[in-house]
């Protein structure tokens, strides 16, 4: 107990009592102390080193303390990649039908006298250009022979065979494919039929133009609806090139068919049309 | 001539003490204000000042131990808190109490380890104190399971190495020498 009434401790106890409340007041009252703020700007480089050291350490053993968490978020991730891949798949699949629907949509606004009935390709013939499509409508759809197809380009061709659950389709380029035409621009009129030459460039031609006709490259050409196939006023193609018969006093014009043959893959679409009402022209 | 050489042996032992007191307490301030926060998986942070002003309590003399405590917590409180702190207060009145102690019993690392559990104690008890100060709205239940005995047990943990570096140091200072001012 002496101890304690000494000089020696009595000092100390003063001194820890300044030392505790003119900081404490200073730092309180928001003015900085100038023996802590010395000590402190010397402290500084150590404070980073051991602050440094410590944030290493915690990285190094956060490795091995957080493997649960991380191997449990991994789990997680991985099962919201595979909804979110799954969602993924189902937009791009409701993409493609909402992109089809706007295609059926313009066709039935442009020809709303048509009744169609959609239809996939399910196989093509071999060959640069596709000529001869198989599709997923058959008779049990209402599908039956000589029905035209087309797309939201234009004409395809028309129906040349059908089975129970599928059909055959002649497109336009074949020789086996003629229909009336007329053109947009001079009104002139003419067959448009498949040729076995202009065939493989994916061409057909149109004849029996008269030699006077006003026709020229670049006019489009359209179905007359004279046939018994084709309604009138479906897009066929545009001209690129004229010269005249000369078995005849005709032109003969080679028509480039709006639908792209070339590039027509399984998995397209098509419309076959089952009914429509005739206009006089 | 021989009062001057005592005179200067003890002026050496005095600078020796506060030179290497005073890097032992810098570094346990330093890991306590600066390493130990950085690691997050422990869920309080070890009173190492506390532990070494408790070692200079048991090893040196009662002198050393007052001045060590309050320079020490006046360095506590420059690295690591703001506002009001009473450490300097706090460390004099555990240096005032365990030096007192440390007279009776025999310094040794047994005696060390069963003085730091007190100690820690005191130390934990003292933090839970500041938290409600500083305006602390958690409950005392949750502070005692949370704050408490996780310092309290990390304390002592943590703590028990600094008995030989603070051992070294009073031997190499002459612990027996008697500190005059």
């Amino acid at each position: 107990m002496k101890f304690y009434r000494s000089k020696f401790f009595i000092i100390c106890a003063v001194l820890a009592v300044l030392l505790t409340v003119i900081p404490s007041a200073l730092s309180l009252f928001g003015y900085g102390d100038l023996l802590r703020g010395a000590l402190k700007t010397v402290a500084k480089p150590f404070e980073w080193c051991a602050s440094k050291a410590g944030d290493a350490v915690d990285g190094f053993v956060s490795v091995f303390t957080g493997y649960d968490e991380l191997k449990e978020e991994n789990e997680r991730l991985k099962e919201e990649l595979s909804e979110l891949e799954d969602e993924k798949h189902e937009n791009e699949v409701l993409t493609e039908e909402n992109t089809w629907l706007k295609t059926y949509l313009k066709i039935k606004t442009d020809h709303p006298a048509l009744l169609m009935t959609d239809a996939t390709i399910i196989s093509r013939q071999s060959g640069n250009y596709a000529t001869v499509l198989t599709l997923n409508r058959g008779s049990i759809n209402g599908v039956k022979r000589n029905m035209p197809v087309i797309t939201a380009d234009g004409v395809f061709g028309y129906v040349s065979e059908v089975s129970l659950d599928s059909c055959k389709v002649v497109s336009l380029v074949e020789t086996a494919s003629s229909l009336s035409a007329y053109t947009d621009r001079g009104n002139v009129v003419g067959v448009v039929e498949g040729d076995s030459v202009l065939r493989e460039d994916g061409i057909c031609k149109m004849t029996y133009i008269d030699a006077s006709a006003d026709i020229k490259i670049g006019d489009k050409v359209y179905t007359g609806g004279n046939g018994k196939i084709y309604p009138p006023g479906l897009l066929i193609g545009e001209v690129t090139h004229i010269e005249a018969d000369e078995y005849s006093r005709t032109l003969i014009a080679s028509v480039k068919p709006a639908v792209d043959f070339e590039n027509i893959s399984s998995e397209s679409r098509v419309m076959i049309i089952t009914g429509y009402v005739t206009e006089d022209k | 001539m021989q009062t001057h050489n005592r005179h200067e042996a003890s002026r050496r032992t005095v600078i020796r003490r506060a030179l290497l007191y005073g890097a032992l307490f810098f570094l346990t301030a330093l890991l306590q204000c600066s390493f130990f926060p950085e690691l997050s998986f422990l869920p309080a942070i070890p009173n190492l000042t506390l532990g070494a002003l408790v070692a200079v309590s048991l090893f040196d003399t009662r002198e050393t131990a007052l001045i060590s405590a309050i320079a020490s917590g006046f360095l506590l409180d420059t690295l690591g808190s703001s506002g009001l702190s009473l450490t300097p207060l706090f460390f004099l009145l555990i240096a005032a109490v365990f030096s007192g102690i440390a007279k009776k019993i025999l310094p040794s690392f047994i005696t060390y380890a069963v003085l730091m559990l007190p100690a820690s104690f005191c130390g934990a008890l003292y933090t839970l104190l500041m938290l409600k100060i500083s305006g602390g709205t958690a409950p005392l239940g949750g502070l005692i399971t949370s704050t408490l005995l996780p310092e309290l047990i990390l304390t002592l943990v943590f703590s028990l190495p600094l008995c030989i570096p603070a051992k070294l140091i009073s031997r190499f200072v002459d612990a027996k020498s008697k500190f005059k001012l």
